[in-house]
């Protein structure tokens, strides 16, 4: 599925967000500091609100799925079990992916954030979407759950994924990078030339751009590999 | 209205006055269609008419079996409007600096420190409900009890996890009851005829009691 924003522009108040663009085929990374608009972009692309000006095109069918930062909002089972079920998903792969092995009976309040979130994902990412937004996805993991995930979402999608999230830690490859700055969001462009252009990088691709390297992408091993070919 | 202390004694008074009598109602109305931004500063609609839903079935009930219903409808909803006014009209942290202001720093603290997590506890309930209801519309999950009770279940053990790393922060940072906050409040010459008009709908319900 393809989403063109045109001269898009969402008001709250004081605070504004004008976008343009389009989000086509592919991984997508939606960067900006906590309150620049990420959860609003992610909700209008998802066609949950509607822009003050602009318009918003979907071409493509297909279902399309918005997994908001917080899993408890998602949850309609009472068990483990019950909630795999009511996303349609075969139990064992789900079980497996989230480190939850022989837990189908669990009731969910049981789960800690960490693993509700690991779950959760968990159960998102057995399905298969057009259009696939994940709103913060790494909010509650810790650092193996994180790293995991980037490896998770690294592979190549056979539909449009864009990640929106402040995670600074650990980040998947993507295709194209965006980021929201003062109120507007902007493309970087393809991955390779956009890491140059990023304002504010993760330490570990900042120190890298420092050090000279240029990775192709904006994973951990990349970075690693980009400098490895610097130090060689 | 700008005085945190004026707003809470305007919706109580105006609440007991619209209770006591259709007059005292009428009256609050009255100052409800004046001297608030009405539909328009209702912060969550969806709860106001959820409880107006609430209060038709209770006056149909009360008219069939005993009378008055209607009534009684009319006064609770003028009740449910002014409350909803003082929900939207509430800014943070004024409920702690109105309970300090009138019971002092080390009751009033306390209480007002209990009224802001409890205010700010049922904000975020309601946010989390409209977050429910985006997340049930893209798994296309019907809205039945079967799926609301382990739904609600999570949420209201969520409250109860926060409330417990709420209580374990205040610790870790000494808290161990009062405190010190000197509170201010503007009242600006235009909050006067608003304050005014509420000492009026308090009498017209006292001396009209039908």
């Amino acid at each position: 599925m393809r989403v063109s924003l045109r001269d898009v522009e969402i008001r709250r108040g004081e605070w504004t967000l004008s976008a343009a663009g389009v989000f086509g085929e592919g991984r997508h990374l939606v960067t900006g500091p906590v309150g620049s608009g990420k959860s609003t972009l992610a909700l209008l692309l998802a066609g949950i609100i509607a822009p003050e000006r602009g318009t918003v095109v979907r071409e493509g069918s297909g279902p399309l799925f918005l997994s908001l930062p917080f899993p408890e909002h998602h949850t309609t089972g009472a068990t483990v079990g019950e909630e795999i079920a009511s996303w349609g998903v075969a139990e064992a792969p789900v079980l497996a992916a989230s480190d939850l092995a022989g837990m189908s009976l669990e009731p969910l309040f049981r789960l800690s954030r960490g693993e509700l979130k690991r779950f959760h994902l968990a159960c998102v990412l057995a399905r298969r979407w057009e259009l696939l937004l994940l709103d913060e996805p790494y909010t509650a993991l810790d650092c193996s759950g994180r790293d995991a995930l980037s490896t998770r979402l690294s592979a190549p999608p056979a539909a449009t994924t864009v990640i929106f999230t402040h995670a600074r830690e650990s980040l998947p490859r993507v295709d194209r990078l965006w980021e929201i700055r003062e109120g507007r969001l902007v493309d970087l462009g393809p991955v390779a030339d956009a890491i140059p252009l990023w304002s504010s990088p993760p330490a570990y691709i900042r120190i890298a751009l420092e050090e000279g390297a240029a990775p192709a992408n904006i994973s951990v091993e990349d970075v690693r590999e980009a400098l490895c070919r610097t130090d060689g | 209205m700008q005085d945190g202390r004026l707003k809470i004694l305007s919706a109580t008074v105006l609440s007991v006055a619209a209770f006591l009598s259709i007059a005292g109602a009428v009256a609050a109305l009255a100052w409800w269609l004046l001297f608030t931004p009405r539909v328009r500063g209702i912060r969550n609609p969806r709860a106001v008419l959820f409880f107006l839903a609430i209060l038709c079935v209770t006056a149909v009930v009360l008219q069939v079996t005993a009378g008055g219903g209607l009534s009684y409808l009319f006064r609770m909803t003028v009740v449910v409007l002014v409350a909803a006014w003082y929900h939207g009209a509430r800014k943070s942290g004024e409920l702690l600096e109105v309970a300090v202001s009138f019971f002092g720093n080390r009751t009033g603290f306390d209480l007002g420190l209990l009224a802001e997590m409890a205010a700010r506890s049922l904000d975020l309930l309601l946010e989390d409900v409209g977050m429910m209801e985006i997340a049930w519309k893209m798994k296309g999950t019907p809205r039945r009890l079967k799926t609301l009770t382990p739904a609600l279940t999570l949420l209201l053990h969520r409250q109860m996890q926060q409330s417990g790393e709420q209580a374990s922060l205040l610790a870790l940072r000494g808290y161990t009851g009062g405190g010190s906050l000197c509170p201010a409040f503007p009242f600006p010459r235009r909050d006067l005829p608003a304050a005014c008009s509420v000492l009026l709908a308090a009498a017209i319900a006292l001396a009209i009691p039908l």
